[in-house]
């Protein structure tokens, strides 16, 4: 659905170009001229090179919550569809301040071995709805993702199809064989993998927020805490955190407006945690955590409804859920 | 679009021309549509895209490692290698990204201040809604640009859309006080 801020916006495209162009002739001419030019790179003998930039869409499934959403049309009344089921809390009998110190504490009692070259495994869900005015299906079959990484920046990322966890796939359409390879990816050129946050994380609470900042420069004491749970995401899908790190984000959290203890719940893998969330009007970001190391077990996006032009039906979005590290 | 996400067998020149001629085809107009925004000239636009692809031949002749982030993060460079080439100061590469676009088609007055609302927002707000309306890039594809959850591009999106209406809000409330002191 098209509402005037976004009619108006198009209108105000002073671009000639379109997406949707077909190729011109130039277009046409340049390609031709392209492909009759030898490559530089020798692809029969050299090792098969993966960009770097090419991680992004890989991580964009592994390490993020990614959401691809396929809506035959815009116009389609909103479909009723099963749901992946809201994490089911039980209450907790303290408040969000004492649960961060006594996790903070416990975490900052571990070990505290800090090594560059990380191995990091966990499974990936994200939303694929297809609504149409035929039919709607509805499944989760997670991705297992594993990251290996070294100290000279290279490695690889592998993922394979989960088995589906709920709903029902009325066909083979869309879904993978569980086991089945997805994608992999090599970093084999030194410095070719690239970790959004590069550095091992800190293990104070200013620490992580300068830390997320400098990945970050736009963010700042007015940024939504959403997006600060967000890149406590991001830092753990690079980084197993020791337990000082893990006392450190902990520590952090507490200095976070917006933020709720939602209780004691069982993440997507079957393990128990604490729930803590940040929302904002739109979206729910909740992070899971262990209660006795202070390990950030889990996260998931849900979707509150009410953005405009966002003919998705509220919901759990998404989730990843990291192994322990070891 | 392409994501090279299996591996793929050796293949000979013809195959790997044939692959590549897919992916160019699928994002030749999507480059030459943001190569136009950044430089706002047409034709230069036209040079630059096909500098962009020339480089995507050299680096993936097979085409598999050319994704959007990818050919995103080659059109950003070479944009830059032509504004070096031309002499423009970095102030002005934010100008001709954003507030030099106010000036094209003065003919439109509601274009006109929309355009002139989108100057004056912050440059990362500003980005997302022309990639999201000017360059139609999904969500999805936006997220793997920024390298942010795509949640976040809704929420960001959905902030700059606040934003702007904001300052049209307020331009249409300044011509109306001023229309009325001007008829008082």
């Amino acid at each position: 659905m098209t509402d005037e801020l976004e009619r108006d916006l198009r209108a105000a495209n002073p671009l000639r170009s379109r997406r949707t162009d077909p190729l011109s002739a130039r277009a046409e001419a340049e390609l031709a001229d392209i492909l009759a030019s030898a490559p530089v790179v020798a692809i029969e003998s050299a090792p098969r090179k993966r960009s770097p930039l090419g991680w992004v869409l890989a991580g964009a499934a592994a390490l993020v919550v990614a959401t691809l959403i396929t809506v035959s049309s815009l116009n389609t009344p909103t479909a009723v569809i099963a749901a992946l089921p809201e994490l089911d809390a039980v209450p907790i009998d303290a408040t969000l301040s004492e649960v961060l110190a006594e996790m903070s504490a416990n975490a900052r009692a571990l070990p505290g071995d800090t090594t560059l070259g990380q191995v990091i495994d966990s499974e990936a869900w994200y939303s694929e709805i297809t609504v149409d005015e035929e039919s709607t299906t509805f499944f989760v079959q997670p991705q297992l993702v594993h990251l290996e990484w070294r100290d000279d920046y290279t490695g690889f990322i592998e993922t394979h199809a989960g088995e589906v966890r709920w709903g029902d796939p009325v066909s083979a359409d869309g879904m993978a064989e569980p086991g089945e390879l997805l994608s992999h990816y090599d970093f084999d050129e030194p410095g070719s993998f690239p970790p959004v946050f590069g550095e091992p994380p800190p293990d104070t609470a200013e620490g992580f927020r300068e830390y997320i900042r400098a990945a970050n420069p736009e963010y700042d004491d007015d940024t939504d805490t959403m997006l600060y749970f967000s890149s406590l995401r991001d830092i753990r899908g690079f980084w197993p955190l020791t337990g000082p790190q893990a006392a450190g984000a902990l520590d952090f959290i507490a200095t976070l407006p917006d933020v709720e203890l939602l209780g004691e719940v069982t993440d997507r893998v079957g393990r128990t945690g604490v729930a803590i969330v940040t929302a904002t009007e739109t979206h729910r970001e909740v992070l899971v955590f262990d209660r006795t190391t202070g390990q950030l077990l889990s996260e998931e996006t849900l979707y509150l409804g009410g953005i405009p032009d966002f003919d998705m039906p509220p919901g759990v979005m998404g989730y990843t859920a990291w192994e322990a590290a070891g | 679009m392409s994501d090279g996400s299996t591996r793929a067998p050796r293949r000979s020149h013809d195959e790997r021309a044939a692959a590549f001629a897919v992916v160019y085809r699928e994002w030749y107009p999507l480059i030459l549509t943001t190569c136009e925004r950044r430089l706002g000239d047409r034709a230069a636009a036209e040079d630059a895209a096909a500098e962009v692809f020339r480089i995507a031949w050299q680096k993936f002749p097979d085409g598999a490692g050319a994704t959007l982030p990818w050919l995103y993060g080659v059109v950003r460079n070479v944009v830059g290698s032509e504004y070096r080439r031309t002499g423009r100061a970095a102030a002005l590469v934010r100008r001709a990204e954003g507030e030099g676009l106010v000036a094209a088609q003065p003919d439109d007055p509601r274009g006109f201040e929309v355009r002139l609302a989108l100057a004056k927002l912050r440059p990362i707000e500003r980005e997302l809604l022309f990639m999201t309306y000017w360059e139609e890039l999904t969500p999805a594809e936006v997220a793997a640009i920024l390298n942010l959850p795509v949640t976040s591009v809704w929420m960001r999106l959905t902030r700059a859309r606040e934003a702007l209406k904001k300052h049209l809000d307020r331009t249409a409330t300044a011509g109306t006080i001023s229309g009325a002191e001007v008829e008082a």
